[in-house]
C-alpha cells in the first residue's frame, strides 16, 4: 500500500463519490426502465396474443409496404436475405434491393438467382443520390427490383431505394439481416391500428454469427451462438430492445429505429430530407431528426418499438471487429447528440428533450469516459488503501450482478412473451449475465473510447467488418 | 470524509452485493422454473392434441369424447384456460375446448359481467377473453356486448370485438361491423378486413351505405362490394358514385366497377382521366387497363391506349407510373399509340413512352429483326431509333445487356449507330 498525500486523498474521495453517484443514477435509470419494460412487455404480450394476424394477412386492405435492402459487398448474404424478404407472409410488398457499388459478386449473385433483366426505368428523383448504373426487374418474382448504383454509403443507398418505392410505408433493412416470415406482418399489424400517427417502428432483432440459418430447412427458433462474443452481443441487443427501447417507446421517446430493421412512413422521411449521408450511420440520426421535426411543427406522431424477435443480423466474431463496430456506434451517437443539442432539456421537445436526449448525453456519450474514470479511481483507491480489498470486491460483485439484472429481466420478459429459446440456451444466457462486466463491458468501454477519439477527429468511416468464417455448406447457391 | 466513507459506505457495499446476488439468483431461477412449467404445459397440450387426433376417439360417443377432453384440460390451470380462449396462436379446437371449460368453471353470469365495459388493464384483458369465450357459448346478449365493445375507445377491445364478430359470421354480426365502420375508433380498414372474410353475402347490408351522408361510409361500402357480382342493379347503384364529391369515393367506385363490369366501365373511366385528384386518375387508368385486358377487340384496346397515353405527361409522378403500367398491361398491340408519344412536346411523355415500348418488348423485337436481317418496317426502326434517343444511354445499355441472353451479332455497334441517328434526327 502506498501512502497518499492529502491532495491525492481528497481527489480520490471525490472521485469515488462521483463514481457512486454515477452508478447510483445508472441503477435508478435501470430500475425505472425495468419497471416500465415489465408493464410494456405485459401489455404487448397480451396484445400480441389477442391480435388477429390472419385477417391482416388475408386482407386486400392491408397497408402495402416497400422493403428497401441496401447491400455493399454482401456476396454471401445478398441472396439469402432477399429470399427471406420475398418470403414475407404479408399480402402486399415490393422489395427494392440496392447494390451500392459492390466490388465483389453481390450483383452477379442476385442476377443469377432471380433471373434479373436490365431495364431503363425513369424514376422520381425525390432525394439526391449518387448515379444509378442500372435497374433490374426479376423475371422470377415481379415484386423484386434491383438497383445498381455508384457507391455512396448506406444512407445514399436507402435514399435511392426510396426514389423507386411505390408504397407509403418503407421497411429499411440491412443487407446482412435475415428475417422471420412474420417480420413485416407483426409491425404492420401494429401500425395499421393507428397509421395516421405511427411514423416509425422498430423491432427486436438478434445477433447471430451465421444469421442465414434462419432461412434453412429445419430452423427451429433462435439459439445462442456457442460463442462468447456472439452471445454477449445477443444479450446486449435483448437488453436494449426488450428493456430499454420498450420503456422508451412507452414514454414516447424511442430514440433509435435501428438500421437492421426500421419501418418508416415515406412521406415523413421525404419531408425531413431523407437519410443523411453526413453522419457515420443513418439510423439514430433519422430518428432524432423525425422527433425534432414533428415536435417542432407540433404534429401528432409516434415512433414505437416492438418486442418481437423478427430477425437475426450478423455480429462480429472477433474483438477488433467488435471494437470497430461499436466505436462507430459511439461516434454516431456523439455526432447526433451534438447535432441535436438544441433539444437538450427543452420542454418544447417533451419527453424527447427532457428524458431521451439527456439520457443519451449522460449515459451514452459520456459513458466511456465515466467508466474509465471509475475503473482508474477504484484501482487507485485500492493502491492507496482508501478502499479495502473486501469493499473493493463487494463493489465489483455488486456491479457485476447489478448489471446482470437488466439482462436477466430482458431474458425473462422475452421468454414469457415468445418462448422461442431452448431451456439450455436460457440457462447459458442467464449465467453469462454476471460475466458481462468482466468479459464484455471492457471491450465496449475500449470501443467507446475509440469512438470518442474518432468523433473528436471528425472520422466518418463506416468500418464494415469482415464476414465471419462459415462452413462451406452454408454458402448460398450462386454466391 | 474517509471516516464517513469507511463507516457508512463500506457496509452498504457488502449489503448491496448480497442484495444484488440474491435478486439475480431469484430472478434467474424463476425464469428457468417458469419456462419448465410452460414446457410441461405445452407437453400436456401436445398430449391433448394427439389424444384428440386419435382415430379411436371418433368411435367414442359424444359424451365420452367430451369427458375425455375435459379430463385432459383438467390438468391445465383455470386462469390459463381462460386466457387461452382468446389466443389466436392456438388451433380453433383448442380455443373451443378452453371456452367450454372456462364457462363450466367460471359460469355464464360471471363471464357476461367480465364482457361488459372495463376499468383498468387487468379487466380489459379479462373482457377480451370473456368475449372470446362467449363466442362459443353464444348467449343472446353477445351481439349487444360486441356492439358496445366495438365502439370502445380502447383499440385492443375494439379489435377483439371485430374478430369475434367475424367468427360469429351471421347477418347481425355483419351489420354491427358495418355500423362500426362509422362509429368504431378502430381504423375502418381493420374492420373491412374482417368483413371481407364473411361467407354470407353482404351486398344488401352495404347497399344503404352507398347513399350515406358520410364519405367514409360510402367509400367502404363501395370498396367492400368489389368482390360482388352485379346483381339486382348493384352496378347501377354504384355508377353515380363515380361523380361523387369525395375523391376517395370516386376512386373506389371506379375500381369496384372495373372489377364488376370490366367492359362496361370504359366510358365513365375515360371521363375520370381528367379528374382533379391524381389517385382518381390512376384508378381510372387501372379500370381502363382491366377493361382492355379482358376485351378481345383490338380496336377497343387501341382506343383505351390512346386515352391513357396523354397521362404519361401528367404532373404527378404516381399518375405517370400508373399510366406506364396500364399501357404495358394493354399489350404490344398498342405500340403505335404509345410510339406517338415519342413526338410529344413533354419530356416525361417521351421518356415514359420509351420505357413502355421497352417493357412491351417492342425494342428488343425490332433490334433482333435488324440484326437477323429480317428487315423490320421503316416505321419500327424509326420508333426504335427515337425510343433509344429518349431513353438515353441507360436504355441502350439495358438493351445490350438483355440481348446477351440470346446473343445478337454486333448489337453494341448497332445500338450506338441507332442512338446516334436518333440524336441526329
Amino acid at each position: 500500500m502506498i501512502q497518499p498525500t492529502p491532495g491525492v486523498l481528497t481527489f480520490l474521495h471525490w472521485s469515488i463519490v462521483i463514481t457512486f453517484v454515477y452508478s447510483g443514477l445508472l441503477a435508478c435509470y435501470a430500475v425505472g426502465m425495468g419497471i416500465l419494460a415489465v408493464i410494456e412487455a405485459g401489455f404487448r404480450r397480451n396484445q400480441d396474443h389477442a391480435e388477429d394476424y390472419e385477417s391482416v394477412l388475408e386482407s386486400a386492405h392491408s397497408i402495402p409496404v416497400t422493403i428497401i435492402a441496401p447491400s455493399y459487398n454482401e456476396e454471401l448474404m445478398a441472396v439469402p436475405v432477399l429470399k427471406s424478404l420475398l418470403g414475407q407472409a404479408y399480402p402486399n410488398i415490393e422489395v427494392i434491393a440496392v447494390d451500392d457499388g459492390s466490388t465483389d459478386g453481390t450483383l452477379a449473385a442476385m442476377i443469377k438467382e432471380y433471373d434479373l433483366e436490365p431495364r431503363q426505368v425513369f424514376y422520381r428523383n425525390s432525394l439526391e443520390t449518387r448515379p444509378v448504373r442500372m435497374v433490374y426487374r426479376s423475371r422470377k418474382d415481379p415484386r423484386l427490383t434491383v438497383v445498381s448504383k455508384e457507391n455512396g454509403g448506406k444512407a445514399d443507398a436507402l435514399n435511392c431505394g426510396i426514389n423507386f418505392a411505390k408504397y407509403r410505408y418503407l421497411c429499411c433493412v440491412d443487407g446482412d439481416t435475415m428475417f422471420t416470415p412474420d417480420a413485416v406482418l407483426k409491425a404492420m399489424t401494429m401500425i395499421s391500428r393507428d397509421p395516421a400517427r405511427i411514423v416509425g417502428a422498430a423491432s427486436f432483432f438478434g445477433i447471430s454469427l451465421t444469421p442465414e440459418t434462419i432461412g434453412e430447412p429445419g430452423y427451429d427458433g433462435p439459439t445462442t451462438n456457442d460463442h462468447l462474443l456472439g452471445d454477449f452481443q445477443l444479450l446486449d441487443m435483448m437488453r436494449a430492445f426488450v428493456d430499454y427501447r420498450a420503456a422508451w417507446s412507452k414514454l414516447e421517446c424511442m430514440m433509435c429505429v435501428s438500421g437492421g430493421y426500421g419501418m418508416w412512413r415515406r412521406d415523413v422521411v421525404i419531408e425531413v430530407g431523407g437519410f443523411s449521408p453526413n453522419f457515420t450511420c443513418e439510423d439514430i440520426e433519422m430518428t432524432f431528426r423525425v422527433h425534432e421535426h414533428m415536435l417542432r411543427t407540433k404534429r401528432p406522431y409516434r415512433i414505437i418499438s416492438l418486442p418481437n424477435l423478427i430477425a437475426q443480423t450478423e455480429g462480429p466474431q472477433k474483438i477488433p471487429q467488435l471494437v470497430s463496430q461499436r466505436a462507430r456506434w459511439q461516434r454516431v451517437t456523439m455526432e447526433t447528440i451534438w447535432e441535436y443539442r438544441r433539444m437538450f432539456l427543452r420542454p418544447t421537445y417533451r419527453t424527447v428533450g427532457m428524458l431521451g436526449v439527456p439520457y443519451y448525453t449522460l449515459f451514452e456519450c459520456f459513458a466511456p469516459v465515466f467508466q474509465v474514470a471509475s475503473v482508474v479511481t477504484l484501482a487507485l483507491a485500492l493502491v492507496y488503501g482508501v478502499l479495502g480489498w473486501p469493499s473493493y470486491l463487494a463493489f465489483l460483485g455488486m456491479m457485476a450482478f447489478g448489471t446482470a439484472l437488466p439482462t436477466t429481466l430482458a431474458i425473462s420478459l422475452h421468454d414469457r412473451g415468445y418462448r422461442d429459446f431452448r431451456v439450455r440456451d436460457l440457462i447459458r444466457m442467464l449465467l453469462l449475465g454476471p460475466l458481462d462486466l468482466f468479459l464484455y463491458r471492457p471491450i465496449l468501454m475500449w470501443a467507446g473510447l475509440v469512438g470518442v477519439w474518432e468523433f473528436m477527429r471528425g472520422d466518418k468511416r463506416w468500418n464494415k467488418f469482415e464476414r465471419n468464417a462459415r462452413p462451406r455448406a452454408t454458402a448460398p447457391a450462386g454466391a | 470524509m474517509f471516516t464517513i466513507f469507511e463507516a457508512q459506505v463500506e457496509p452498504l457495499l457488502a449489503a448491496g452485493f448480497v442484495i444484488t446476488v440474491s435478486l439475480w439468483l431469484v430472478l434467474s431461477v424463476w425464469v428457468v422454473i417458469d419456462r419448465l412449467r410452460y414446457d410441461r404445459r405445452q407437453r400436456q397440450l401436445g398430449l391433448i392434441r394427439r389424444s384428440l387426433a386419435d382415430p379411436k376417439l371418433i368411435e367414442l360417443s359424444l359424451g365420452e369424447r367430451g369427458a375425455l377432453v375435459r379430463e385432459l384440460l383438467d390438468r391445465v390451470p383455470t386462469h390459463v384456460i381462460y386466457r387461452m380462449t382468446g389466443d389466436d396462436e392456438l388451433a380453433g379446437w383448442v380455443r373451443e375446448e378452453c371456452a367450454r371449460m372456462s364457462l363450466a368453471v367460471i359460469g355464464l353470469p360471471q363471464m357476461l359481467r367480465d364482457a361488459t365495459p372495463h376499468r383498468g388493464a387487468r379487466a380489459k384483458w379479462r373482457r377480451i377473453s370473456a368475449l372470446h369465450v362467449l363466442l362459443h357459448a353464444r348467449p343472446t346478449a353477445i351481439h349487444a356486448l360486441l356492439r358496445v365493445a366495438l365502439a370502445d375507445p380502447d383499440a385492443d377491445v375494439a379489435s377483439a370485438a371485430a374478430t369475434v364478430l367475424q367468427r360469429i359470421g351471421d347477418q347481425r354480426a355483419a351489420q354491427i361491423l358495418i355500423d362500426g365502420l362509422r362509429i368504431s375508433r378502430l381504423p375502418a380498414s381493420r374492420i373491412a378486413a374482417r368483413l371481407e372474410r364473411f361467407t354470407i353475402p353482404l351486398a344488401d347490408l352495404l347497399r344503404p351505405l352507398l347513399t350515406d351522408e358520410r364519405p367514409e361510409s360510402r367509400y367502404w361500402a363501395v370498396t367492400l362490394l368489389r368482390e360482388h357480382h352485379d346483381e339486382n342493379g348493384l352496378a347501377a347503384a354504384i355508377m353515380p358514385l363515380v361523380d361523387d364529391e369525395d375523391a376517395p369515393v370516386r376512386k373506389a367506385a371506379l375500381l369496384t366497377l372495373g372489377a364488376m363490369l370490366p367492359l362496361g366501365v370504359a366510358r365513365v373511366a375515360t371521363l375520370r382521366l381528367s379528374d382533379p385528384a391524381p389517385f382518381v386518375r390512376s384508378a381510372a387508368m387501372r379500370a381502363l387497363a382491366q377493361a382492355g385486358e379482358r376485351s378481345p377487340d383490338r380496336a377497343r384496346r387501341k382506343a383505351i391506349a390512346s386515352s391513357i397515353c396523354p397521362l404519361l405527361a401528367d404532373r404527378e409522378w404516381s399518375v405517370r407510373a400508373t399510366a406506364k403500367d396500364a399501357l404495358v398491361r394493354l399489350g404490344p398491340g398498342t405500340w403505335r399509340e404509345v410510339a406517338a408519344e415519342l413526338s410529344s412536346s413533354d419530356g416525361f411523355a417521351r421518356n415514359g413512352a420509351a420505357e413502355v415500348l421497352q417493357n412491351l418488348g417492342v425494342l428488343d423485337w425490332t433490334l433482333r429483326g435488324i440484326a437477323s436481317g429480317a428487315h423490320p418496317t421503316d416505321e419500327a426502326v424509326d420508333v426504335l431509333r427515337r425510343a433509344l434517343r429518349e431513353g438515353g444511354v441507360a436504355m441502350s445499355k439495358a438493351a445490350a445487356l438483355r440481348s446477351k441472353d440470346e446473343p445478337i451479332q454486333g448489337v453494341d455497334e448497332l445500338l450506338r449507330t441507332l442512338q446516334l441517328e436518333g440524336a441526329a434526327s
